[in-house]
């Protein structure tokens, strides 16, 4: 009976379903069917043309091996540096941008956006260049404080901070324009009301802006939380996943793996705990800050 | 009735055209790779030449700049099973497709002739388990670059043109150039990045350590006394700011940059040719001449020129390996390599045969390799790619504190054995 009502309902909407069928075609060959095959590939230990089937051998070798842990570490340092500074970042930019007269905000949109239509490869080597010990512009301007010149990518941490640094200047222009969209939408009256009510600037910012944007935010969020886990460009180009580790992420371990070592039994454990991990992350913060969207 | 006409007329022209086609036999079409990224007019003439000669074979050329985007290009190739016939790239990039038994063994197309004209060293640079896996087009050298200007300002008055350097007096210039006015370095040194790893092993081996013995990684001596020497040497050089700090996160293109600019005095560089194209745009006004075939090196220590590599041509496995064969020996005929260079796009390197001439700056490189022997970063080792990732990490440990040079060298040490078992 059920699968007779279901039946009849494809049969009914049958247009509907032959509109979406492209797309979904697309998606099943781009997307599904590779994540199906890269979770079924990483029971085998292959190469470019051999696989042989070793089982959960990949992944207890994967859990036994410190460079994962490393790697892991990693990724959830510098995710947990960047999301907020990224979300937060945007949300005051276009805040601040969208009191200016049109001319400016669209000046000011354009100049945070500009580095989003740049290759990330072009702005890594700028980067490169700019953290530079000795030559550096950033040392340059730390030493007009007085402050010691900073081995930028020749240190742990401070390697660590390029990497979120530069994927900082790279990913707040669209989130801006996200963000400037959202408030635009804000009635002005709401603002007015509150004025009247004798609400500060401060206040009309975390009792009226922030609540209202919320829905976007949610999707910033999810977004850049994404966008967090798979960096590998940025470390490719600026410090190679060095030094000695301390910037390779998991993603960038899975493209050297895979591409760089043939190995792509173990690249393709990694990508499917990095998909189980960005997965929980993106469920956990549908599920907390849906019930706290307002309209 | 005119569109029945025009119908049947289409039709016949089809069926000619495939008739005509048909008639015409069976043409070879070989793919053909070429890391050049751009279109070389002497590599057109060989194409032309070898067209000339085989005219049932016709070259479909692709030029794409080598490097990690070719090696991905060649890798989906490989996958897909839709490889070129012939493909030109650096001799790293190559080998290891060997390993993955899709190349054709080449030790049969030689004839006496070839072998005789071949650089015999550069041969066996070739060959992996007695497999010739491609046939060597063109290799290379590292060599210096520097500041002369840089060198007589700060007082170094016996600047050697035509002879080695002896060690102690090596020193003795680097100390003057730290005591100059400004912000000079009398070297750098760079542990970040994929490639300059020719540039650490020289390091090493002016000291007299090397990466590996008799094409056999574990018999590395880069953690022996003298290979510990060296990088405890190098990372003196930092502390006592003979060299840029940040070591660890220094990249090759950015090293070199240093030199060009003028900030730095000596630099090492992976390829001769790369250091002559600076030299003629003026960015460095130093060659050595015994850059390319002795470099300081402490007593007891030979000086081996180190070879970076260079281009050469191998033939995927596929239906039409007798063609491919072909035209892969004409690229390298002597004919072809005249051609080549004559041409003058590929400058300041050695062709693979002996009847072709070598630039003046390498004939003395070549007198001491067939001496002291050509040491080699092991190409054509199916780990190579991941030994020099392993590499970069000990020296970034190391020059970052984490370890000392011992452990760091020691524990690289363990890594290449246990990458062989």
């Amino acid at each position: 009976m059920e699968v007779r009502r279901v039946l009849h309902r494809i049969k009914k909407e049958r247009s509907a379903y032959f509109f979406i069928m492209p797309t979904l075609l697309l998606v099943f060959t781009f997307t599904f069917y590779p994540l199906v095959q890269g979770i079924r590939l990483s029971f085998f230990k292959a190469g470019l043309r051999e696989r042989t089937w070793v089982g959960f051998q990949n992944y207890s070798e994967l859990f036994r091996d410190p460079l994962f842990w490393l790697e892991l570490k990693n990724t959830l340092i510098i995710a947990a540096i960047l999301i907020p500074l990224v979300v937060g970042s945007s949300l005051l930019i276009a805040s601040l941008i969208v009191q200016f007269k049109k001319p400016w905000q669209i000046f000011f949109r354009g100049a945070f956006y500009l580095p989003v239509v740049t290759s990330g490869v072009v702005i890594s080597m700028v980067w490169i260049w700019i953290f530079n010990p000795t030559y550096g512009l950033l040392n340059h301007i730390l030493s007009l404080v007085n402050i010691e010149p900073v081995m930028w990518l020749g240190t742990t941490n401070p390697a660590r901070l390029a990497v979120v640094i530069l994927i900082f200047s790279w990913s707040l222009g669209a989130n801006i324009i996200y963000y400037s969209a959202s408030l635009a939408a804000i009635p002005k009256t709401m603002y007015e009301a509150a004025m009247m009510d004798g609400a500060n600037s401060l206040q009309r910012f975390f009792k009226i802006t922030i609540p209202l944007v919320m829905p976007m935010t949610l999707f910033i969020l999810m977004m850049t939380s994404i966008g967090a886990f798979q960096i590998v460009e940025a470390v490719y180009i600026l410090t190679g996943g060095g030094p000695a580790y301390a910037t390779t992420t998991v993603a960038f371990r899975i493209y050297q793996l895979g591409f760089r070592y043939f190995r792509f039994g173990q690249a393709s454990v990694q990508a499917v705990i990095l998909l189980m991990i960005v997965f929980s992350f993106a469920f956990l913060q549908f599920r907390y800050l849906s019930k706290k969207l307002e309209f | 009735m005119f569109r029945k006409s025009l119908t049947i007329l289409l039709v016949l022209g089809l069926v000619l055209g495939l008739g005509i086609g048909s008639l015409a036999g069976e043409k070879i079409v070989l793919d053909f790779w070429t890391s050049w990224g751009a279109d070389m007019a002497w590599e057109n003439e060989v194409i032309a030449e070898f067209e000339k000669e085989n005219p049932d074979i016709t070259i479909r050329k692709e030029s794409i700049i080598g490097g990690t985007g070719y090696t991905q290009k060649l890798m989906l190739a490989v996958a897909s099973g839709n490889t070129p016939d012939v493909f030109v790239e650096y001799v790293g990039r190559v080998a290891p497709w060997w390993f993955q038994d899709v190349l054709v063994p080449l030790n049969d197309t030689l004839t006496e002739e070839d072998l005789a004209d071949f650089i015999p060293s550069l041969l066996e640079l070739h060959t992996i388990d007695g497999n010739l896996f491609a046939y060597p087009h063109f290799f290379d050298l590292r060599a210096w670059g520097g500041n002369k200007t840089l060198l007589e300002r700060a007082g170094v008055i016996d600047i050697p043109e035509g002879i080695s350097w002896d060690f102690d007096a090596w020193l003795d210039a680097l100390d003057k150039v730290v005591q100059m006015e400004g912000d000079y370095y009398p070297l750098v040194f760079f542990a970040n990045g994929r490639s300059c790893d020719y540039i650490t092993l020289m390091n090493f081996q002016m000291f007299g350590a090397s990466l590996y013995q008799d094409g056999d990684y574990t018999k590395t001596t880069l953690n022996s006394p003298e290979g510990v020497r060296a990088l405890e040497w190098m990372i003196e050089m930092v502390a006592k700011g003979y060299a840029p700090k940040g070591v660890a996160g220094i990249s090759c293109g950015e090293g070199l940059g240093m030199i060009k600019r003028g900030l730095v005095v000596f630099g090492w560089c992976p390829d001769l040719q790369l250091i002559q194209n600076t030299f003629d745009k003026g960015e460095i006004d130093y060659i050595p001449e015994f850059s390319v075939w002795e470099t300081p090196h402490v007593a007891g220590a030979p000086p081996v020129p180190l070879y970076t590599g260079g281009n050469a041509i191998a033939v995927f496995k596929g239906d039409q390996e007798e063609a491919a064969i072909k035209f892969a020996k004409f690229y390298v005929s002597q004919e072809s390599l005249e051609k080549a260079n004559a041409s003058g796009d590929v400058g300041g390197v050695s062709f693979s045969r002996q009847s072709i001439p070598i630039p003046d700056g390498m004939r003395r490189s070549m007198e001491i390799a067939a001496k002291n022997g050509l040491g080699d970063l092991g190409l054509n080792s199916p780990y190579y790619l991941e030994v020099r990732d392993l590499q970069y990490v000990a020296l970034q440990k190391a020059f970052t504190g984490q370890m000392t040079a011992k452990e760091a060298l020691d524990e690289f040490a363990e890594k290449l054995s246990a990458l062989w078992k």
